[in-house]
């Protein structure tokens, strides 16, 4: 009995202390670290994390995210010949800075130590200009009284309103956004008007931007054809708009090219065995793109520019498509220097940049693009798979700007299991080479829903991005929303 | 420099390689799998492989069963992988202790389907290592994987062991392989004076393949087939083996066949001729050829098969008859049928009126197979018919094995799930005649939930 007494009284104090320690902690969120040269780049985690384990204590403890945190401390890494300078700034919720610190040396002996020293001073810094978030007060003790004494406040009276501190709050969502689509849709396309063209399972629609998005006129597909993709081109001096459809048709490529003029939608060609994309290789004017499909390979030979001439498709000037690369997920770039370059999604979704001479030179270290849109061919061996068709997914564009800065969206997800993909959230991002890598330049803030096509226009410098806010259930059929978010 | 700075130096610089190493060293983890469900309400099966009855009065019967597997990749990098494959099947309420009827891991018992499951029922379907060779930049596949062979399956489909290799040049696709499909010797048992170890009498197959993409709607193919089949020569001792798998000694085979899309239709031909030593005293000289083919056509395809494997009848001369590695690792998907050949959507139970033996016990035999299928949205559908013979006569003097028409419609509940439905009947034809000659014709109704990711 005695026993039992003196260990709950142990366990009560060590809770009471506890709740005392957490009191009045500060909480800190240690933000990736910038280095440079990009060759250091590995050291981010490894610095990240060094910091994180030496300024915890002492009243300052280190959360994982910067919604959670009063102090958010982010840092740069730089080495200059063969001297190091740390450099750290802590700013608070509201983005005042509270307390800034560096350290130099001379080589990676002294790394270690200058994160001790560095975090020494910047936690004395922050603990002395940072005031702890105020505990609530103890409640005072206070008799219980028998419950038909107490009368109760309506619950909405009851609702003490947080600490400003408490509350992270977020910019809302930039952009304009469209009103709910129904439907699934799967691809989006512009060309430099407002208006767009969107596409899902049931064929394309064109709508037209003012208070909502306004439906201008559609065309359908039959039901046993499935869109891969939809590009613009144009408008001509007529100012005709030609819209390339890249349709799978029971395994086989048919797509399809409609001409818009006068808000109307006229097919000019179908049938066609290419597959397309519209895009501006090195930030330049955009061009259309043409692939075929073949019986042993998905992506069949060297993509190449594509016309159209009489109702039927010219070639010339073949690409050399790299491992990987294929007529949906590729781009061109040229560095400082005029070299040209080729980037393409692999197929585990790292970004790659390949030399002029097709060797591999880059991959990202995160995984990008990302994309649900698929065709089946239905030449899988069953007897292994369990299903006769195979999958192929169709990955996302890459846009290159004039300045030669890449820029690939992102989605990512909670579910992403072999040939079952559910993404749930996206943001696009901006890389810029340096010479030996595609480093981050900027990246939008991440938006709750699946990505399913964006396009870029260069002119306004704005991202027209076609959002899946509800995916299609059994019995429901999904929504959509266009999003339109200037970049510059 | 104190022990405490060194310390922290090799902390510093173990963090550092860690650090750069990671991208070498990211492991990716990637999973596929399939689940099946199959009901059947049926005349003519026994469930497993034992082959489709055809008998008087056969009574009809509901029974359902199960089959998963989970495929898990361990992705070191784009060019280097590890694959393993495994398979749970089950029928429901488990297959009664004993019955050989079973198939593979859901018999004896040993069935997760019986009451409070509990039973040992992981099956290892494939454990290999996939590589790119950075030197050569072949692409090689070693240890227990799938291979089948360029006849729609007519001659060998299955999960080997063995060493495959693939390299691709432009247009052209080369590939070299070997597996051992049986090793059957002994240990070497107490007192034992002859010393044999393993790999002395064993069976393996080796693969020459090259395709060649002349554009890009035609494929052209050519390759040559070795079985060297060692297992036999012990069957005369006591010790050794008796089962010889497959019966015959040495075996090559060579073959054409090709791939090719004329506008709407596309066609894949294909003949092979094989020739070899059954044993010491009789050859072998048979052959088989056939094409499949789909055209497009209203909303949705036409679908069309035949194949012809050669037979023989007496037991004089050379053997005629066309040879496989074993039944139960023959198919011929294209058919679309589902008790005339075994159904391409089976699980457990896969089986056919022959016992999946395309060769009749030898007579050989023809099949000829039509249908069309289509999908509205998301439902899917197929209707075939076929009908096959033996190539020989049986000792009654019959060739015709059966007519089968069948039936699915289908619907996608979601992209990976779909739910169906079908039907089938056959109309046995005089080859049954004289064992069962007044067999009832066979029947099946089969409902399916399907998923696979």
């Amino acid at each position: 009995m005695k026993r039992s007494l003196v260990a709950t009284l142990v366990l009560l104090s060590a809770l009471l202390a506890a709740t005392a320690a957490s009191a009045g902690t500060i909480r800190a969120y240690i933000a990736d670290f910038a280095v440079s040269p990009a060759d250091t780049a590995n050291l981010k985690p490894t610095l990240q994390r060094l910091l994180a384990t030496r300024i915890a204590g002492d009243g300052l403890v280190t959360v994982d995210s910067a919604a959670e945190a009063d102090v958010i401390v982010s840092g740069s890494y730089v080495t200059l010949g063969k001297m190091f300078s740390l450099d750290v700034i802590a700013k608070n919720a509201s983005g005042k800075q509270v307390a800034a610190a560096f350290e130099q040396g001379e080589s990676v002996d002294a790394l270690i130590p200058a994160i001790g020293k560095l975090s020494a001073k910047i936690k004395g810094d922050i603990l002395s200009q940072v005031k702890a978030p105020a505990a609530p007060p103890a409640p005072a003790a206070a008799q219980v009284a028998p419950s038909a004494e107490i009368i109760r406040k309506p619950a909405s009276a009851e609702i003490v309103k947080a600490p400003s501190a408490e509350i992270v709050r977020n910019e809302a969502m930039p952009g304009w956004y469209s009103q709910r689509i129904t439907g699934v849709m799967s691809g989006i396309a512009t060309w430099g008007t407002k208006d767009v063209v969107v596409a899902d399972n049931n064929g394309i629609r064109v709508y037209r931007p003012g208070a909502k998005l306004d439906l201008v006129t559609e065309a359908a597909i039959p039901d046993r054809m499935k869109i891969l993709g939809v590009d613009a081109m144009g408008p001509e001096a007529s100012g005709r708009v030609l819209i390339f459809v890249t349709i799978i048709d029971r395994e086989t490529v048919a797509s399809r090219i409609y001409a818009l003029q006068n808000d109307t939608l006229k097919l000019v060609a179908e049938e066609i065995p290419y597959m397309f994309r519209a895009l501006s290789p090195y930030g330049g004017a955009k061009k259309v793109y043409a692939q075929q499909m073949g019986r042993s390979e998905d992506f069949y030979g060297d993509v190449y520019e594509a016309s159209i001439v009489d109702g039927g498709v010219k070639l010339a000037n073949p690409i050399k498509m790299p491992r990987y690369a294929n007529i949906f997920n590729f781009n061109m770039f040229r560095d400082k220097s005029g070299k040209s370059y080729l980037t393409a999604f692999s197929e585990s979704g790292y970004l790659l940049v390949y030399s002029d001479t097709g060797e591999e030179i880059w991959r990202s270290s995160d995984k990008l693009g990302g994309s649900e849109t698929y065709f089946q061919k239905k030449d899988a061996d069953e007897r292994n798979t369990g299903t006769p068709f195979r999958t192929r997914f169709i990955d996302q564009r890459i846009v290159v700007t004039d300045k030669g800065d890449v820029i690939v969206p992102q989605n990512s997800g909670f579910f992403v299991l072999g040939n079952l993909r559910s993404y749930s959230k996206y943001s696009i991002v901006s890389l810029a080479w340096n010479g030996s890598s595609l480093e981050e330049s900027w990246r939008t803030k991440q938006s709750q829903n699946y990505l399913a096509d964006w396009a870029y226009n260069a002119a306004a410098k704005e991202l027209t991005l076609l959002e899946v806010a509800q995916k299609g259930t059994f019995g429901g059929k999904g929504g959509s929303v266009v999003r339109v978010l200037g970049v510059e | 420099m104190s022990f405490q700075k060194k310390l922290l130096a090799f902390a510093a610089v173990s963090a550092l390689s860690a650090a750069t190493a990671v991208p070498a060293m990211a492991l990716e983890n990637e999973f596929h799998g399939m689940f099946k469900f199959m009901g059947y309400q049926t005349n003519a099966l026994q469930g497993g492989d034992a082959k489709v009855l055809a008998s008087d009065d056969a009574r009809s019967g509901f029974f359902a069963e199960q089959r998963a597997r989970i495929m898990y990749i361990a992705k070191a990098n784009d060019n280097l992988k590890l694959v393993t494959h495994f398979e749970l099947d089950t029928r429901f309420g488990g297959i009664k202790v004993t019955d050989g009827k079973g198939y593979k891991g859901t018999y004896n018992g040993n069935d997760s389907g019986n009451l409070d499951a509990d039973a040992l029922t992981l099956e290892t379907k494939n454990v290999y290592l996939d590589f790119n060779c950075p030197i050569t930049g072949a692409n090689f596949k070693v240890g227990s994987q799938p291979w089948t062979d360029a006849y729609q399956s007519l001659f060998l489909s299955a999960d080997m062991t063995g060493v495959y290799a693939t390299k691709k040049y432009d247009a052209f696709t080369g590939s070299l392989g070997w597996f051992r499909f049986d090793d059957n010797t002994p240990a070497i048992a107490a007192g034992d004076t002859t010393n044999v170890g393993a790999g002395k009498y064993t069976a393996d197959l080796i693969v020459v393949d090259g395709k060649y993409a002349l554009n890009k709607d035609i494929t052209l193919g050519a390759s040559y087939y070795n079985i060297q089949n060692d297992t036999a020569l012990t069957s005369a001792t006591t010790t050794a083996p008796t089962v010889s798998i497959p019966n015959y000694e040495l075996l090559h085979m060579i073959g054409l066949n090709a791939d090719m899309k004329f506008g709407d239709a596309v066609v894949k031909p294909f003949a092979a001729y094989q020739f070899g030593e059954k044993n010491s005293t009789t050859d072998i000289s048979a052959y088989a050829f056939g094409a499949t083919g789909k055209v497009k056509a209203g909303p949705g395809s036409v679908n069309f098969a035949a194949y012809y494997l050669s037979g023989d009848n007496n037991n004089t001369g050379d053997v005629k008859s066309f040879q496989t590695v074993t039944a139960g690792t023959t198919y011929f998907n294209a058919a679309n049928m589902w008790l005339l050949q075994r159904p391409n959507q089976a699980i457990n139970t896969s089986t056919s009126l022959v016992g999946n033996d395309n060769t009749a016990k030898g007579l050989g035999t023809t099949g000829v197979f039509a249908g069309y299928e289509g999908t509205m949205d998301k439902v899917f559908y197929n209707a075939n018919a076929g009908y096959m013979m033996t190539n020989k006569k049986n000792a009654a003097g019959d060739k015709s094995i059966g007519t089968e028409i069948n039936a699915q419609v289908g619907y996608k509940l979601y992209d990976n799930l779909s739910a169906s439905v079908a039907g089938a009947y056959v109309f046995l034809g005089n080859y049954f005649d004289a064992t069962a000659p007044d067999a009832d014709n066979p029947y099946l109704f089969n409902v399916q939930l399907s998923y696979a990711f």
